[in-house]
């Protein structure tokens, strides 16, 4: 998991090497491994730190399986573990994906590997000269010399759909159900029949297949694939055969842009490439490389950096609406402007031609680059123009688009349909369906879908009971829900489950007369409304229970606890961290504050640079019956850093007359009267300028940040929330949460089978597996918050990430949710709003407020009659 | 002969066992014809308003049956539901400015692009429609008066020196009802507006040459007495569909205010009833609500009759 | 036949009362009228046009804040990328278009003339019916919200949630249709009616002959309205099979509102409003024409 180990060795020769790794991956979180290597205790280059090695992983059947209804489903996914060598190489697609070249002087000298992430066992580290690959001319000469001949016979079809092995889980199979040309293809039913698409365009993540080879002899070797997201663009990929590259040309394979599915024989765009197979089983394998444009990105990678650190040099002494009667005199207070901006025209401009050439087009994207390109050159020839709000608003947002237009290009999805080996200048199989034939093949899934039965999962012939549960969230989590269920839950367990994408309310799921037996993802009030008029089922009573317990942290329950009674289990969990921009805080010299002291001694210095601190504040919402209390604010934290608690044990009454809760209300309501923080913002725009360098927000922006601001990745981090200082000297960084549960309803008529469902699907594996799927359907904005332990720490997070999260996560004291629970968050804000907008006094407005909350707990209590 | 409301007491001298047989025989193509009205309007709209008066005297959480409590609810109601005071003087407020205001706003606009030629005019019908066309339309009213100072009327405040800080028009109870108005003025070109077009249109045109001759000089004359009372069925329409209209705000409130609005300050009945029964799980209290706020709009639509009947006079 | 007795409608042209109308207003005042109307409708019309631009905006476009209302690079992804996820779910798409027409034209229909048929027999004659007119317009009154959940039970008990009936069977009876196609049947001269009734005509016929041209404008705003109201209404919390849902629950549920499919949304928001607005464009046309009845000359 972490760690280093050093060796010695001695080199004879002073030359370039490289490093190859010879390993076995250790079951662990699934993630690539990553190692960082040190030659002689220090890195090489920096890109040395991480280094990754992938895993294998392999369907669990050859076959695609069918289910009840004829429609496929996908087998599950397990991992190989066996040997394997693999040289220490660029894998982010900055150097062209090769192995790097170490230089290394004759004598001795200590090699260290570092553990980043993952486990894995080390057979040997080998040492050799740079590799090289000959050019396809050489190969095809030397075949052509000793006589081979072509492969004259039928197309051999390899279905992309059942690889041989991958390097991700997420590369399974997928369906389109709309080409009849895709092999399998059935109107009525679900047929697997492609792999990869939108989720197989990561640097380095490779899939292979076993074709088999009739006879020996020259075969062109195609493909059946859909490049239709990158417009204008390709995706390349690198093509091994049995392990090797067999040419150079085959570095990059290029699969143009298109809108629908087309045949790709490899080639060099002109004419076919002969590869020359012997009879029997090979494996053809396929890793997403960067092909050629890695200069390109890197070069506008760089420049785009510089650029928005100009940006925030500019507005630290502007701000971002500078006055327009105002001297700025830029030019004297960053002498190095005009500099910089001629660099990055250049740049920019260079690039653009490059990429004219290689593409061939002038695409669509290339006006991103020369927007920018035009905005600067004006600012070169007048540098004081800059100052202006909307100029600068542009000149940022320009910068952005190009930094999202960038990630674009790293990626390089594809979706393959089959493979084939077909004779040279044979035929090829026909691949574009024509209108008719489309229409048709529509015509009769529609027909079919009034005799379908879209709702159930059941995979075998009159399996065990059915339940049914339902889900108010969208399709894909739903579609992945599903597949889920039939391919772990299902087989396991033998009950079939009904699942329904529903967003009515759960009295009507009362009422109805097929209600289902359980919901899931369901919002913190609901528990304990459903508990307290007899619709729910106490959980705790249920065996199992407290083994339950131990998956989550100690007060995951209280919110859906009533009565001595849990009604809820919970499935997601969030909480608020702090995120700060690094880049920003190393340039003005500040620490990172651990204690709302030190916040406020950085806030009057951040906002003299007219930059601001960010602290939560719903603007306005939803109604927050449902969202629960825990995130809204930050309040809660303030309140439970004090040490004590929203209500009295039991329940009774609010604590809001509290001396420690006044002085916390008082500290967050002077944040706005006092220390003018702002109220509504947004905070994921404005720490991606900068502005707001310093943020507390739900750690699900994380997601957020990485993959709608790819221009500041790597200048940020996540840290736990600022705390109070104890006297003994730690800081108590106590918070409160939100997330959601599942339950039961009463009146269920398998409450076995319920029982077990929800306790698989709380489960680590099922909570991992359903986030996984979710970041690989969504991308890293599908990245889920899942309240089993385990499971968060099994999601991609690397180390650091994960320690801080755990770290924040074991400090969460939930807030329970009484019956008339709802009024507390509505009364708190009512209170914060006649304080901060309203300037009434503070103490009155917490005692007004809490005051109306207490009578409303306690007409709830009468109500239901609660502890009589 | 034709059974029309002048000649009914005829028949209706006849007894009444014999005057339903008569009356079936002589009607019963009419009751055929409105029997499938009145079939689904029973039961589905009738009964549940039925069930919801009769319910508006128990305490129901829907989930158990209900618990009979005489009048309580209604006492709680006036004497000891602050908020629901709130709400009640919101409602009014916006009734009563937003309520005539948009009424007028209907008919002048469609007065005027009635004027229109016949292209053109549907062009901007439409054109004034959209925005009860286009669905969830708030986001761009939620742009304009953010409490950020990106806001764009924060924005265009601070920039020309107006103010110095974001005005919070969202938050602030002393702008939040305003801001409704204005939007919910924006947003209540609805059907009133196209039945005014539409009786507008049906106007006799004989009548106006009619008036013409007889002395007619002004466009304003010719409203008064000639069309205005031609459309009275329209205007009575479309004035009880601004009032349901008017005292039914609630959407606007919480898309735009947040729901509940901070300190109640954008509160309205309906909201009030939609907190009490969807939230609360109170529908016996969201009930006897709702009958309150009906009897209000009953009320109105009577002072409203009233009115319109003197039209044209 | 019925029809011959009765005046020809007349139309109702810009031109033929330019002559009159030049008697009483001035230049200034058509253009200030013009200036109004392009103001108002500006604003009015500010939604829709940045809803649309909207969805052509690129994913980066639709975040930059402050908002931006024009496209800088427009993209036609979000229409293909809505495209490709709906045709890929586990429904064809083509059904939820199917359950949504079906059940628009079945309702916007039957309302029309539910509520026209019930408001011919109100409004022209005397029967034991009469109270269902004043019964309906107080109906109006009421308030919606607290009826959803009676409805429900009464469905539920009739079996009929999860079925399209649930849908269709609650809305059939339109108070607002019969109260509109009452106030202009109102306006029919009871003079054609002894017409129609002197020519042999039983009261269906009147009522679709006669009657229903005559209010042609009425019920084509009915039509317009009612169309839109049922389009966009979902039926979530009724309907809760996969294969009876309507598109804008299909629409809604593929964007399950992460970031990415943001775009996506936006492009499916404006796709679901373009039906309302053809009808609209169509009917609005015919609305212009002008029926005249007083046909019977002295």
């Amino acid at each position: 998991m972490s760690g280093s180990i050093t060796w010695e060795f001695t080199v004879s020769q002073t030359a370039l090497y490289e490093i190859d790794l010879c390993y076995e991956p250790i079951k662990g979180k699934d993630s690539a491994i990553d190692l960082g290597l040190k030659l002689d205790g220090a890195f090489p280059f920096s890109d040395a730190a991480s280094c990754k090695f992938s895993r294998v992983w392999q369907d669990d059947s050859k076959e695609i399986l069918k289910d009840e209804q004829g429609n496929d489903y996908t087998p599950g996914v397990s991992e190989v573990y066996a040997w394997q060598t693999a040289s220490f190489r660029d894998t982010k697609g900055y150097y062209s994906n090769k192995p790097y070249r170490f230089l290394l002087t004759e004598g001795k000298h200590q090699l260290t590997l570092i553990c980043n992430n993952e486990c894995l066992a080390i057979e040997s580290i080998l040492l050799h000269g740079p590799s090289e690959t000959q050019s396809y001319e050489e190969v095809y000469a030397e075949h052509l010399k000793s006589g081979k001949t072509e492969y004259c016979g039928d197309i051999c079809y390899t279905q992309g759909e059942t690889p041989y092995q991958k390097s991700d889980q997420t590369l399974r199979a997928q369906y389109d159900r709309n080409n009849p040309l895709m092999q399998p293809f059935d109107a009525r039913h679900i047929r697997y029949n492609y792999i990869g698409g939108t989720l197989w365009k990561y640097q380095s993540q490779w899939i292979s297949w076993e074709i088999n080879a009739p006879e020996d002899g020259f075969y062109e070797i195609g493909a059946r694939y859909l490049q239709d997201t990158v417009k204008g663009f390709s995706s390349f990929r690198r093509l091994y055969i049995d392990g090797k590259v067999p040419f150079e040309e085959a570095d990059c394979i290029r699969f143009e842009y298109a809108e629908d599915w087309g045949l790709n024989v490899f080639g060099d765009g002109e004419s076919p490439y002969l590869f020359y197979l012997t009879k029997g089983s090979h494996i053809i394998t396929l890793e997403v490389v960067m092909g050629g444009t890695d200069t390109v990105v890197n070069n506008l990678q760089n420049t785009t950096e510089r650029l928005m650190a100009l940006y925030r040099r500019i507005i630290m002494i502007t701000g971002t609406s500078p006055d327009a009667y105002r001297d700025y005199n830029i030019t004297a207070a960053i002498p190095e402007l005009a500099d910089e901006l001629k660099d990055a025209a250049r740049v920019l401009k260079a690039e653009k031609s490059n990429l004219q050439v290689m593409f061939n087009n002038s695409s669509v994207n290339v006006t991103a680059l020369q927007t920018l390109l035009t905005q600067i050159e004006k600012i070169i020839e007048d540098p004081e123009s800059i100052v202006n709000a909307s100029r600068l608003n542009s000149f940022s947002s320009n910068i952005s688009s190009i930094s999202s237009w960038l990630m674009d290009l790293k990626n390089q999805p594809l979706a393959i349909d089959y493979l084939i080996l077909k004779a040279p200048s044979g035929d090829s199989p026909r691949v574009k369906a024509g209108f008719f034939e489309t229409l048709y093949s529509g015509l009769i899934g529609f027909f079919y879908s009034f005799v379908n039965d879209y709702n159930s999962t059941s995979v075998q012939e009159g399996g065990g009971e059915t339940i049914t549960i339902w889900i108010a969230s969208g399709r894909d989590q739903m579609q992945i829900i599903k597949r889920m269920i039939s391919e772990l839950f299902t087989p396991q367990e033998d009950v079939n489950v009904n699942i329904k994408l529903v967003n009515a309310s759960l009295i009507q799921a009362i009422l109805a007369n097929d209600g289902p037996d359980v919901a899931i993802m369901v919002g913190r009030g609901n528990p304990v409304n459903l508990a307290a008029r007899n619709a729910a089922v106490d959980l705790s009573e249920l065996e199992g229970f407290e083994e339950l317990k131990n998956s989550f942290i100690a007060s995951a329950f209280v919110p859906y606890e009533f009565e001595n009674g849990c009604y809820g289990i919970p499935d997601s969990l969030e909480y608020h961290m702090m995120f700060y921009r690094t880049d920003i805080f190393e340039e003005m010299g500040l620490k990172v504050p651990q204690t709302w002291e030190e916040i406020l001694e950085i806030a009057p210095i951040l906002q003299r640079n007219h930059m601001r601190i960010g602290l939560p504040y719903p603007s306005a919402d939803a109604s927050g019956a449902t969202t629960g209390i825990g995130t809204r604010t930050i309040y809660p934290t303030l309140l439970l850093q004090s040490g004590i608690r929203f209500y009295t044990d039991d329940l009774k009454k609010t604590n809001l007359a509290a001396e420690e809760a006044y002085d916390a209300f008082n500290r967050w309501t002077q944040f706005y009267t006092l220390y003018n923080f702002s109220q509504s913002y947004s905070f994921y725009n404005l720490f991606r300028t900068g502005e707001m360098p310093l943020g507390i927000a739900s750690y699900n922006m994380y997601n957020t940040l990485r993959v709608a601001s790819p221009e500041i990745d790597g200048l940020w981090e996540m840290t736990p929330v600022p705390g109070k200082r104890m006297p003994d000297g730690t800081i108590r960084r106590t918070e409160a949460a939100n997330g959601t549960a599942s339950l039961i309803f009463k009146n269920t008529a398998h409450l076995e089978a319920s029982w077990k469902f929800i306790r698989w699907w709380t489960s680590a594996e099922a909570q991992t597996r359903y986030a996984k799927d979710m970041e690989a359907v969504l991308g890293l904005s599908g990245r889920q918050s899942p309240a089993n332990i385990e499971a968060l720490q099994s999601l991609s997070w690397t180390n650091r990430e994960c320690q801080a999260l755990l770290e924040q996560m074991n400090q969460i004291e939930e807030i329970p949710e009484p019956v008339g629970g709802y009024y507390l968050i509505r009364n708190i804000e009512n209170a914060f709003t006649d304080t901060v907008i309203n300037a009434k006094n503070a103490r009155e407005s917490l005692n007004k407020w809490s005051k109306e909350t207490d009578i409303e707990l306690e007409r709830k209590r009468r109500e239901f009659r609660i502890g009589e | 002969m034709i059974m029309t409301k002048t000649n009914s007491k005829r028949i209706l001298r006849g007894g009444f066992v014999a005057s339903t047989k008569d009356d079936w025989r002589r009607n019963h193509q009419l009751y055929i014809l409105a029997a499938p009205f009145v079939v689904f309007f029973s039961l589905f709209t009738l009964l549940p308003i039925l069930m919801a008066v009769v319910l508006s005297f128990t305490n129901y959480n829907m989930l158990e049956f209900p618990a009979w409590q005489g009048i309580e609810n209604y006492i709680k109601m006036f004497f000891d539901d602050d908020v629901f005071q709130m709400a009640l003087l919101n409602t009014l407020k916006i009734a009563v400015i937003t309520g005539p205001l948009s009424y007028i706003f209907c008919f002048i606009m469609a007065w005027l692009i009635n004027e229109l030629s016949p292209k053109l005019r549907s062009f901007v019908t439409l054109v004034f429609y959209a925005p009860a066309l286009t669905g969830n339309i708030y986001f761009i009213w939620q742009y304009i008066f953010s409490g950020d100072q990106y806001g764009f009327l924060n924005n265009f405040l601070m920039q020309n020196g107006f103010v110095l800080e974001p005005i919070q028009w969202l938050t602030d109870s002393r702008y939040m009802l305003t801001v409704i108005m204005i939007v919910q003025l924006w947003a209540s070109l609805g059907i009133s507006f196209l039945s005014f077009i539409a009786g507008l249109q049906s106007v006799d045109v004989s009548m106006y040459e009619a008036a013409a001759i007889d002395g007619i000089r002004n466009r304003w004359q010719e409203m008064w007495y000639i069309t205005l009372p031609s459309m009275k069925p329209q205007l009575l329409f479309g004035a009880i569909m601004q009032i349901s209209g008017s005292f039914s705000v609630g959407d606007i409130s919480s898309s735009l205010v947040g729901f509940p609005s901070k300190g109640y300050a954008a509160h309205t009945i309906v909201l009030h009833i939609t907190d009490y029964g969807t939230i609360r799980y109170e529908m016996g209290y969201a009930c006897a609500l709702t009958v309150v706020l009906f009897l209000m709009m009953l009320l109105f639509k009577s002072v409203v009759s009233r009115i319109l009947a003197k039209v044209g006079e | 036949m019925v029809r011959s007795n009765i005046a020809r409608k007349r139309h109702h042209s810009f031109l033929s009362r330019a002559g009159r109308k030049n008697q009483t207003r001035s230049v200034w005042g058509n253009l200030f009228i013009a200036m109004l109307l392009i103001i108002v409708g500006a604003f009015m019309a500010l939604p829709l046009v940045y809803a649309i631009l909207n969805s052509f905006k690129p994913i980066e476009e639709l975040f930059v804040y402050p908002p931006r209302f024009y496209v800088k690079r427009p993209v036609l992804s979000n229409y293909t990328m809505l495209f490709k996820l709906v045709n890929n779910l586990m429904v064809p798409f083509s059904r939820y278009i199917f359950n949504s027409v079906m059940v628009c034209i079945v309702l916007t229909v039957g309302q029309i003339l539910i509520a026209s048929a019930a408001a011919y027999t109100v409004s022209k004659y005397h029967t034991k019916l009469n109270w269902v007119f004043h019964v309906v317009v107080i109906a109006l009154l009421f308030n919606g919200t607290v009826l959803a959940i009676p409805q429900y039970i009464i469905l539920n008990s009739f079996r009929l949630i999860n079925t399209p009936f649930a849908y269709i069977l609650p809305s059939l009876a339109s108070a607002l249709g019969l109260f509109l196609m009452k106030q202009f049947i109102d306006q029919v001269p009871d003079a054609l009616l002894e017409a129609a009734k002197i020519d042999g005509a039983n009261h269906y016929q009147t009522f679709w002959r006669i009657i229903m041209p005559s209010v042609k404008p009425a019920w084509l705003t009915l039509l317009i309205f009612s169309f839109q109201a049922i389009w966009s209404k979902s039926g979530g919390s009724i309907i809760y099979n996969e294969e009876l849902k309507l598109l804008p629950d299909a629409i809604s549920q593929v964007i399950s509102g992460s970031l990415e499919r943001q775009g996506v949304s936006v492009a499916g928001s404006v796709l679901l409003i373009l039906p309302p607005i053809l009808l609209f464009v169509l009917s609005q046309s015919n609305v212009i024409e002008t029926m005249t009845s007083s046909g019977i000359k002295e």
